[in-house]
Parts: C-alpha cells; structure tokens; sequence
C-alpha cells in the first residue's frame, strides 16, 4: 500500500539529489559544529579562569629570580618544575605594611624514574600559614594529613584509599580535590616539611643544587602574598621589591595580571569562535539561500502543477520551508552531536593544547548549549529559504505550466 | 440543463492591452464545448479566468452556480481543487514520483490520498499496467494520460483541457479524444482550448475568439471518418 503526503514528496525530492541535500546539509553541519565546539571551549575556559581566580586566593607569589614563567607554567598548565627560595623572606613580610597573609610553598617536580607512578607537580604546603590550598581541601578532608597521606589533584589516577609511589615511598590518597581546571589537578599535595624532607632523602637529595645562603632544612618554591585590603597591589609589589628583590633575589607574578592576561586570551579566544561562527553562518545563509533560488527557479513548472492540482501558495510555501527544515535538522544534529562526541571525548586534550586553565562544562551546560546550537543550525535553512519562498508566491501556475521545457 | 459556467461581460486588461473584451459565454452542464482562435486571440487568459487561476478585470464569472469572479487567492485555490480538472497541452507530470503517486497527489491536495481509486482512475485511461512506473519510463501519450487521470480523479464539475492532443501523434490523439468521448458519454462537461479544427470537431459547441472578442459561435465542422 503507497502512502503519500506532502512530506513523502519532500523526502522523496531531497534523496535524488543526494549530492545537493549533502552539501547543503555540510554547511550547516559545519556552522552547527563550530559553534559548539568554540562555545564549550569557551565556557570551560571562562570557568577555568573563574575558577583560578577564586582559588589562587593570594595577590602576588614571590619565586627566584627567573622563575615567574615556571610558576605560571605549574600553576596553568601543572608543568612540573623543580625551584628554591630562602624561607626567611616569608617571615621577613610578616611585619610590612600592607600585607596581610604570608605563606610559602615547596614546588618538587618528581621523576620520570620508577621511584615514582608518574612524574607530577609534588606541593608541599605549610598547614600553619596557607591560605591558598588548604580553604577548598577543607571540602574533602577535615583534618590535618597524616604522615604518610596525600592529597592528590582531581586528574591523578588513583582511589582514595590507594596508595601513589614518590620517590619510592608509599603514600596514601587521603583525598582528591575538585577539578580547578588548573595545573593544580595534576599535583600532589602534601605538608611541606614532609616534602622537603621526602625531597632531601630521595636519590635527588645529595644532588640538590641549592644556593649557597639556603638552609637545607628551611628551604621553599615561592612565597605567596595576601594584601591587607584596600591595598594597592602594585605599589606593594614595588616597595617590597626595592627592599627584598636582591638579598633574596627575588621575581614575582602578579596575580591579577596574570589572571587578566588569561582573561585577555579567552577574550580574544571567545572573539575568534563567536566572529568565525558568525561568518560560517552568514556562508551557509547565502549559500542556502542562493540554491534554494535556484530550486524554486529548476521546479517553477512542478510547483505550477501542484498549484494547478489544489496546492495552495502556503502549502507550497510550507513544502520548500519544511524542505530546507530536514537539510537543517539533519546537518545541526551531526554537527551538534559529534561536536559533542569530541568534546567529551577530547576536552582533556583540548585544554592542554590551549595551554590555558579550563574546566569542561556539565551535563546540564553541555546539553543546554547543544540545544541552543541546534536551534540555531535548525533555523539556519527555513531562515536562508525565506526569499526563495516570496519568489514562490510570485510564480503564475498558468504561465509556468505553459512555458517550454 | 443548468449552467455549469457563466461569463458575463468579461474583460481582462493587462495595462494597455486588453486580453480579453466584453466576452458573455455560458456552458450548459454535460455540454462539450471547443474554444478556438489563434495566439493572441484570449484563449489563455480565458482559461486562467475559468481556473480560477486568475480573476477577470471587469464582469462576472460564475462556476457550478458560485461567483467566482472577486473570490480571494485561497478561495480560487479551493474551487480549482474541488470543481476544475485541468489537462495541458505540456505533460506536466512531477518526475520524481510514480504513475500513481502522480494521480495521488492531486488527491491529497484535495482530500486524502486513496491508492485504490488512484488506481482504478489510471486503469481507466488504460495504465493501469503501468501505475508503478517513473513518468521518464512512459511515453509522451501514456504522459498525457496519467495527466488526464489526474485531473478526474476528483471528481470534476468542469474539465478543462488546453490543447489536450498539441504534443501526441495521430494514434494517441485518438486514445484521447476517446476517453474524452467516454467521459462525455458519462456526463462531463467538457471546454476544450485548441486551434485544431479536428479536435474542436469532437465538440457539440464551437467558440471562435479573435483578438480578445467572441466573434461567433457555431456548430463543429463534421469528422471525416477514415
């Protein structure tokens, strides 16, 4: 038994020309596509700079002289990297002015060796002073570490309960931390005099190129700084600099800048998908638009017959609109379905690559953007279709009928 | 009989020109009637008035006992649909749907598709044998055919044919000029456009038109018989 409505007639006219409804379909599998790839990045970036920017919790970090790109490094993309500073700069800014919070951090970068299960960003952190770590690890562990436990950054592998090999010591994964997007979900946290000591008997230890005026028991990474509020951080970068920048040799990063630069980076990032989108948008209305034209002009006696048999000018117009619908539909579904696919399967990957802090979205973002792109795909034909179909209201059936072939 | 089409004083201007002058016609139903004149004459614009495809500039058109002549687009959209069956001299047929799917379509515009009547209407302009067959597999009669079938298959009140046999040789010409006899015979009423005397012999009315004017109407010549 042969059905027929209107929407078998649509299907059937899009599938002999396959090539056409293909190409057509591409274009706005492409645009469907590239926003939503660019639209997840872009959030996973914005959250990851939120992100950094609620938990770095300290203004300015102070590191050897030198060694501002390396801490950037660690903290945005956890390179692991291994540097010293003297620790008695951290209790020499206790008493200035302006500063409100001091604590210091041990950055070890582990080894590639098999004394350890992977080489990662080992953190000691002083339980006594930190305001930076210790503020969101209170959200998994409640308690000061035990001498053998870890805290481990949410992309370590391993269950809480295993135990992590360092320097060819067991430690215990006491907890994991949150994603932060940050180089913080590859390091592994633990208390700094542990550290230090754990760095000091390792095979590294006897080879530790240590400045002459560090003490091998009080030595740290980097000293992190909380300004006191209403503080103008620059101007308390530049006093403590002029003071302390030669007798401990001193660089330093700003935080703010440095999260402003990322800010800047996304910024440009977002620009480039949304304006790279726009114009891939702007292509396949045009391009739709131009073959639809030319669709209502090649089947100007067909649509004539259809007149001519009872269809009115609104079911013709609903025939060509639901026509360019399908194209649409079909190309924003593949487009939004495998950006999806890639996103989750990828998005680690990306991240690294954009060497920027990034958090992948969730299920509930991720599905409410891909509706919006598909939405927006969907429109795309039906939009693109509109002044072919006034061309359609145009036609006079008669005369078209009457035309040569 | 009553009058299934009335036209009264019907003229059609298209700026300058008139298309048609102060033309008055009425077709009784069941009646045959030929409508003949050469290019120019308002045989076209005639049609499109008749097929609800148009609306006359000036008098009044009435259909099955309906005034047609100031309905809107959607209300001539109607009664094309639901009172005109209309056969060109072109076989306009829709290339990517089957003998039967062809005739099924006019229907859904119309009502529902039903393949069993849609069938049965390809059957009695003799393709039934090839219902499934693509228009590209037919030939130009069997087009001409399907065409026809299409337009009955509705049922009707008026068939309008514009040259219905301008692009078939002898032999199909005949087939159908046949199944207009049978539906004749059945009670259609029939306007046929043509500027063929043979066709329009066919007719039990002839009107000439010449120059937008009717100048006369007359009884067909007689058909030689072979």
């Amino acid at each position: 038994m042969t059905r027929l409505t209107q929407f078998d007639v649509i299907r059937r006219n899009l599938s002999r020309k396959p090539f056409r409804t293909g190409i057509l379909a591409a274009i706005v599998f492409l645009f469907s596509f590239t926003l939503y790839c660019g639209t997840v990045i872009s959030q996973g970036l914005g959250a990851g700079t939120r992100m950094m920017s609620e938990r770095l919790g300290a203004d300015v970090l102070f590191v050897p002289y030198g060694y501002d790109g390396k801490i950037q490094n660690s903290l945005l993309r956890g390179e692991p990297s291994s540097f010293y500073l003297d620790s008695r700069f951290a209790d020499d800014l206790r008493g200035e002015k302006g500063v409100d919070k001091v604590t210091s951090q041990l950055f070890i970068a582990t080894l590639r060796a098999a004394c350890c299960t992977l080489p990662v960003q080992l953190i000691g952190i002083d339980p006594r002073t930190d305001f930076v770590v210790r503020p969101w690890m209170a959200a998994v562990i409640d308690r000061p570490l035990g001498e053998s436990e870890v805290v481990v950054g949410h992309k370590i592998i391993g269950r809480v309960g295993e135990t992590i090999q360092l320097f060819n010591r067991e430690f215990i994964i006491a907890a994991r931390l949150d994603s932060t997007g940050m180089g913080f979900d590859t390091s592994v946290f633990m208390d700094l005099d542990r550290a230090r000591r754990l760095l000091l008997l390792s095979d590294l230890g006897p080879h530790l190129n240590l400045p002459d005026q560090l003490d091998r028991n009080t030595f740290v990474s980097s000293t992190l700084v909380k300004a006191s509020p209403l503080v103008d951080i620059k101007e308390l970068v530049n006093a403590l600099s002029q003071k302390y920048a030669v007798k401990y040799n001193l660089d330093f990063v700003v935080v703010a800048g440095m999260i402003s630069d990322i800010a800047s980076a996304l910024h440009m990032f977002s620009g480039f998908v949304y304006i790279f989108s726009g114009i891939v948008w702007a292509l396949a209305l045009v391009v739709i638009a131009l073959v639809f034209s030319a669709i209502v002009r090649e089947r100007r006696k067909e649509f004539g017959v259809l007149r001519v048999i009872g269809a009115s000018r609104a079911a013709l117009a609903q025939l060509v609109i639901t026509e360019a619908l399908l194209l649409s539909s079909a190309g924003a579904l593949l487009g939004t379905g495998t950006a999806g696919l890639i996103m989750r399967l990828f998005s680690a990957y990306i991240s690294v690559a954009l060497q920027l802090p990034s958090i992948s979205p969730g299920t509930a973002s991720l599905l409410f953007t891909g509706g919006g792109v598909f939405l927006l795909g969907l429109l795309t034909g039906p939009l693109a279709c509109l002044p072919a179909v006034r061309k359609l209201g145009r036609i006079d059936a008669y005369i078209a009928m009457r035309e040569e072939a | 009989m009553k009058n299934i089409l009335e036209l009264n004083s019907v003229s059609m201007i298209y700026g300058p020109v008139k298309a048609l002058h102060d033309v008055t016609l009425n077709v009784r139903e069941g009646e045959w009637v030929a409508i003949m004149g050469s290019s120019g004459s308002g045989k076209t614009t005639m049609m499109n008035i008749v097929g609800c495809m148009n609306k006359a500039t000036h008098g009044t058109v009435f259909l099955d006992g309906e005034k047609i002549s100031r309905l809107n687009a959607k209300d001539l959209t109607a009664i094309r649909r639901d009172k005109i069956g209309l056969i060109f001299q072109q076989f306009h047929v829709i290339s990517y749907l089957t003998a039967v799917e062809n005739v099924m379509i006019a229907q859904y515009y119309h009502s529902m598709a039903d393949e069993q009547e849609a069938l049965e209407a390809l059957e009695r302009v003799g393709l039934g044998h090839r219902a499934r067959h693509l228009p590209r597999q037919l030939s130009g009669g069997e087009q001409q055919r399907l065409c026809i079938a299409r337009a009955l298959i509705n049922h009707p009140k008026l068939i309008l044919a514009d040259e219905p046999t301008g692009n078939l040789d002898e032999a199909n010409q005949e087939i159908v000029m046949d199944i207009f006899h049978q539906l004749h015979g059945q009670g259609s009423t029939i306007v046929v456009v043509t500027h063929s005397p043979d066709v329009a012999s066919h007719a039990q009315r002839v009107v000439r038109l010449e120059f937008g004017r009717m100048v006369r109407e007359e009884q067909p010549v007689e058909r030689h018989v072979a």
